[in-house]
Formats: C-alpha cells, sequence, structure tokens
C-alpha cells in the first residue's frame, strides 16, 4: 500500500484530463536490431531498469483532487507487437503502466503514454533499454556516454524533478493566437492508425537545408506549410483560408540546462497566413527562422511555462475537485491546445549511440500518435546515415503524405517509402 | 523500384504505391520484405451489457410479482398491482427494450413507445371504467407521437439550411394548430370551456412559427439570427 509515488508534472496535467475511451496521446520509439528480438533477454533488461528508472515504472492513480503516478504493483511484462503502431491504451491499461514494451520480428519498440515523459527523456530510457539488452544478449556493454547512464547507481534527484517549476517565470505570456486550418479527412472505418515512413539520406536532407541556410527541422517544417497550403487551397475557397501552422515541439533540456527525466517541453506554433502572399519555400524557410529566434528564447519561454504553472497553483483551482478540473483543463486544451496548429512536428534531432551498439541497432523510428482533432502527425528522427519521417493518419486519404514527400523529391532529395499497410493478395 | 507518379523509392515486393495507389509493375517480382506490423487485427472490445440487461429484466419482472403477492394476500384480487404491472410494462418497453439492440432505430422504437404508452392508457380507461380513452386519450397521443417523430425527422434531414427552417417554421404552425385540437377534445370529453388556454399557446407558437418561415425567406434577418444564435 504505501508505494512510492510523484505528482504529475505540469506538462503532464492536461494529458489525463482529456483522453477519452477513444483517444490518449501516446508516442513511440521503436528501433530495428540486427537479429530478431528474444522476448525473454528483453524482459530482463526492463526488470533490471526499474531501480535506476523509477520515474517511468508508474501506474496513473485517479485522487480526490489530482490525478497521481504511483509505482507499479509488477513489472510490465514485454509482448509481441499488437495490430499496428500506437494502438489505443486504454485506461485499463494505465492503471497497470503507463508505457509498453513490444517486439516483433528484430523491432523492439516502447510505447509511452505522455503524462510519463516527453521524447528525450524517453529516449534516454529508450537508449538505456537497448544498450541492457545488447549487454545481456550479446556481453557487449556500451561505455556510459550518449545519454547511457549507470544502472548500479541511485536515481539523482534532478532527474525525478518537476523542472517547469524551477524553470517558470513570474509573468505569463498570454496563449492567444489565431486559430490555423484543420486538415480533413474520411475517418478510417476500422479507427486504425496508418504509418507511412519517409527514408532519406541524412546528407542529403543537410545539404538541402544547408542550401538554404537553415536547419533541417525549419526545412521539414517549411514544406509541411508549403504542403498543407497547397492542400487547403484545393479544397476551400480563398475567402475561408486560415493561417497555416505547424507545432514544434522545443526541449526546454537544452534552454533551461536541466537533466530531468519527466516532460520537460514546450511547443511552439510557428506558422504564415496564406492570404497575405503566397510563400515560396525560401520564404517559408525564412519565416520559420525568425519566428523561432524570436520566440525560442530563454525569458520567453519561461513566460510560458508560467501561463502554465501559475494556474496550476491558484487556490480556486487547487481546492476543486477533480471532476471540476478536469472540466476546465478539457476546456483550455479545446480552446488552445489543439486549434492552434495544423500538424504537429516532433523532430529529435541527430541521434547518438555508442560505437558499441550502433552495429547492433540498424535503425530507430519515432512516431506520435495522432491529436484528438488533428487526423495527421509527424515524427523525424535521425540515426546512422538515415532519416525516418513517420506521418501518422487515422483518416483514408494519403493527400497529405503524398504531396509532402513528392515535394521532398522535387527539391531533388530521394525518398524511400515504406508502410504498414497490408495489400490486398491479387 | 520507383513510383512512376510520385517519383519516391518503393519497397521491394509492394504491388502498389501506398501514397497515390499507381500500381507497380515489376517484371521481377519479389516477395515483400519490410512488414510494418504483424498480421493481425485487433479485435473491437463490444461491452458485454447483457448480463446488466438480464439483471434490469428481472428487477423489472420482480417488482410487480411482490405487489401482486401483496395484493392477493390482502384484498384476494389484484388491485392497485395491476397498475404498478402495466406502468413497468411501458417504462420496459420504452426504455428497456432499446438497450436489447446494438444500437438506437428511432423508427421502430418511437412508434413502439407510443404503442406502449397508448396501451397503458387503454388499461387504465378500460380497468376504471373511464370513457375518455377514444375521444381523448387516443388522439392526443397520437398527436404527440406524430410531433415527436417529426421533430426527430426534421434534425436528421439534410437539406438545405434555409429549407429546413422554413419546415421548422410550419412544424411550430402545426404545433400551435395541435394545442388547439388538444383542447378541442378535452372539451369534447369532459365538461371543460372551449378556447380558455389554447389561443394562447396556438399564438406563441404560431407566431414563432411563422417569423421562422418568413424568415426562411429573407437572407438578412437570417444571417443575422445565426451570428448571435449559432451553437
Amino acid at each position: 500500500m504505501n508505494r512510492p509515488w510523484l505528482r504529475l508534472d505540469n506538462a503532464a496535467l492536461i494529458f489525463p484530463a482529456v483522453r477519452n475511451s477513444r483517444w490518449v496521446n501516446t508516442f513511440r520509439l521503436s528501433a530495428d536490431l540486427k537479429d530478431p528480438v528474444d522476448p525473454g533477454v528483453l524482459q530482463q533488461a526492463v526488470e533490471d531498469l526499474m531501480p535506476r528508472f523509477p520515474s517511468f515504472y508508474l501506474r496513473l492513480g485517479t485522487g480526490l483532487f489530482w490525478y497521481f503516478l504511483e509505482e507499479v504493483k509488477e513489472v510490465p511484462k514485454v509482448r509481441p507487437e499488437y495490430a499496428y503502431p500506437l494502438t489505443h491504451m486504454s485506461v485499463k491499461e494505465q492503471r497497470r503502466c503507463c508505457f509498453r514494451v513490444l517486439y516483433h520480428e528484430k523491432r523492439v519498440a516502447v510505447e509511452f503514454f505522455h503524462v510519463l515523459t516527453d521524447g528525450s527523456g524517453a529516449l534516454i530510457f529508450f537508449k538505456n533499454l537497448l544498450a541492457q539488452y545488447i549487454w545481456l544478449r550479446y556481453g557487449e556493454a556500451a561505455p556510459l556516454e550518449e545519454g547511457l547512464v549507470d544502472l548500479k547507481e541511485e536515481p539523482r534527484e534532478i532527474e525525478l524533478k518537476d523542472a517547469f517549476q524551477r524553470c517558470s517565470g513570474q509573468y505569463p505570456m498570454s496563449r492567444r493566437e489565431p486559430t490555423a486550418y484543420r486538415l480533413k479527412g474520411r475517418p478510417d472505418p476500422g479507427g486504425i492508425i496508418h504509418v507511412i515512413t519517409g527514408i532519406i539520406k541524412t546528407e542529403d536532407l543537410l545539404a538541402a537545408a544547408k542550401a538554404r541556410g537553415v536547419t533541417v527541422n525549419a526545412l521539414l517544417s517549411a514544406v509541411m506549410m508549403d504542403t498543407i497550403a497547397e492542400i487547403q487551397a484545393a479544397h476551400m475557397p480563398r475567402h475561408l483560408w486560415k493561417p497555416v501552422k505547424v507545432t514544434v515541439p522545443i526541449n526546454l533540456r537544452t534552454v533551461f540546462q536541466t537533466e530531468t527525466f519527466r516532460n520537460f517541453s514546450l511547443v511552439l506554433n510557428i506558422g504564415v497566413d496564406p492570404r497575405l502572399k503566397d510563400y515560396s519555400l525560401e520564404e517559408l524557410c525564412r519565416e520559420y527562422k525568425n519566428q523561432m529566434a524570436l520566440e525560442a528564447v530563454p525569458e520567453k519561454m519561461a513566460a510560458r511555462i508560467a501561463a502554465n504553472v501559475l494556474p496550476q497553483w491558484a487556490p480556486l483551482m487547487r481546492a476543486a475537485p477533480l471532476f471540476l478540473k478536469k472540466i476546465a483543463l478539457k476546456m483550455i486544451y479545446n480552446r488552445v491546445g489543439e486549434r492552434k496548429g495544423c500538424i504537429n512536428i516532433s523532430n529529435m534531432g541527430r541521434v547518438k549511440l555508442p560505437a558499441v551498439m550502433e552495429s547492433y541497432v540498424e535503425r530507430l523510428d519515432l512516431m506520435i500518435g495522432v491529436q484528438y482533432t488533428y487526423p495527421n502527425n509527424c515524427a523525424v528522427v535521425s540515426y546512422g546515415d538515415k532519416t525516418c519521417i513517420n506521418i501518422v493518419r487515422n483518416i483514408q486519404e494519403t493527400e497529405l503524405e503524398r504531396r509532402f514527400f513528392t515535394r521532398l523529391v522535387k527539391l531533388g532529395i530521394s525518398v524511400r517509402i515504406e508502410s504498414g499497410e497490408k495489400e490486398e493478395e491479387a | 523500384m520507383y513510383c512512376v507518379k510520385c517519383g519516391v523509392e518503393l519497397e521491394e515486393g509492394v504491388k502498389s504505391c501506398p501514397l497515390c495507389g499507381t500500381a507497380v509493375w515489376d517484371p521481377e517480382p519479389k516477395p515483400r520484405t519490410h512488414h510494418y506490423n504483424p498480421d493481425l487485427y485487433p479485435v473491437k472490445e463490444k461491452k458485454n451489457r447483457t448480463t446488466f440487461l438480464i439483471l434490469i429484466t428481472l428487477i423489472f419482472a420482480a417488482i410487480p410479482l411482490g405487489c401482486l403477492i401483496a395484493c392477493l394476500n390482502y384484498y384476494g384480487h389484484a388491485a392497485w398491482s395491476a397498475y404498478v404491472a402495466a406502468a413497468f410494462i411501458f417504462v420496459y418497453l420504452a426504455a428497456v427494450l432499446p438497450a436489447w439492440f446494438p444500437r438506437y432505430y428511432p423508427s421502430i422504437f418511437i412508434p413502439v413507445s407510443f404503442l406502449a404508452l397508448g396501451g397503458l392508457l387503454l388499461f387504465i380507461c378500460l380497468y376504471t371504467g373511464g370513457q375518455w380513452f377514444l375521444p381523448f386519450a387516443f388522439p392526443v397521443t397520437g398527436l404527440a407521437f406524430l410531433f415527436t417523430y417529426g421533430a426527430y425527422w426534421l434534425t436528421r434531414i439534410g437539406i438545405m439550411p434555409r429549407i429546413k427552417l422554413r419546415l421548422i417554421g410550419v412544424y411550430f404552425i402545426l404545433l400551435g394548430g395541435a394545442t388547439i385540437l388538444v383542447e378541442l377534445f378535452l372539451h369534447i370529453t369532459f365538461p371543460k370551456p372551449m378556447f380558455n388556454w389554447s389561443i394562447y399557446t396556438a399564438g406563441f407558437f404560431g407566431a414563432f412559427g411563422l417569423f421562422l418561415f418568413i424568415a426562411s425567406f429573407i437572407k438578412r434577418l437570417r444571417r443575422a439570427m445565426y451570428k448571435k444564435m449559432f451553437v
């Protein structure tokens, strides 16, 4: 009964409040290994990580006033992959453990409920899991670099802290901004999340970005904005156009120099209003760069954090019972959460592993589940010489993916497409 | 292998491009190598309501039976417990019966509910030896059914908004007329004066309906109303 527990961090507060029986905010990291996965060894690795990563082995509990995270009753069992990536994580499962470890042939995947951590925190856990798996399976120990930690050590206090509280500013920034265009489509009849992966040589992408004087993320975001603007132009009369914006998560660990393993990122909505002008790709790249330089600075980030943190401690909010809080948080989420962007572009950047591990890990993938109202979402990760762009969708149309990847091809970047679609036997 | 339309490279062995659906022609077909997903599809969990419904049914059977036994003990015949039984049958048909079906079929269940209500009223009328069923309860229940069904139909129908507004206007005018009819039936069946209250309801519904009917022809008024009243 006296299991250790944690308060939810500030960003995590929103996720259990806005979940419902069909949708919950999840994301997934997966790695393709050299050999088929040994589930017994993987299970052992999952068990070995538990003492060092107490902020992951948690289940979501419901209190009278807040949700809380409590240590799991038993270590989660690794499971063979089930159906399609990011299958719905039911409330029942969240009460058991907020992440799941899956394997399929040569692939290891971990799917996290966002309440635990964000992409960067999850990556640290995932790297350590892979390192432990490789150590147990092949007897090759990786040096403690590139985010690997010593599993024999005690967890450090800073890793379990909610960094939002420390980094919050005094004065909140308004969340007000114009509502963005919303992508639409016919929902998939089976409620299945489809994935289309574009694999690109990282050098090609870097060269194309460098030629425009921007980062890879800026280039991809600009291409995405261009694509969405095209889709809007194709489906809407001009007087009904809305701003086209991409939602870019910013990893605050680098901004505020902290090493927390829990949620510590914020999203920025970067975009343009296509009614003003037909933006060219170069202009979109420039817009991205300028807006990012303007917004992604510590003082403004602190003000944005303050807008989330200060209400958390408002006496009325604290005293309200959970069901009232849920209503309030849902309203906030509907007003400012998903209406201000068209799609997420979550770029984990270039992931490095110790040289020992690189010979065992062939490919890394990041996927973020669809939002409640966005039918598409996009996640990017570079590893080795490949960049994987995963676009998920819960609609039937592949218009966004087709336009996005063909746009990249037109820029002279060679794209290889893989998909999880099963094909009808001819 | 490349898609001729998108220009993207494809996996070995796919039959069509995942992006545009264009068929891929491969002179030397190879088996597909990369499978993202296992060959499984999730079985949709269906919430099993049967146990719950059986329980409810048992409760609905047990309470009237208990009343009946009590009545038989006291009076030797089914006195007031007959009303209880009739009322329970009505509630069961109207509220519990639809739950046995996978979804609510209004075209079936709305008539069934009103038939059950009619049956309940007929039973009470006959049991008490009243004369009010045919001249009053039957036509009023029928009117209520027609207007409920009409309202359902109006919310579901997919037509141009202004035509719909016109129909809603007509609906309210008819509703006003129906209140006069209700008072007429009351007047026929019971010794009540005519035009005591129905002129007010008829006037209100009629005026409201007429306003909507006229508004459906005036674009600016419609727009202004929408601006103030959209949900």
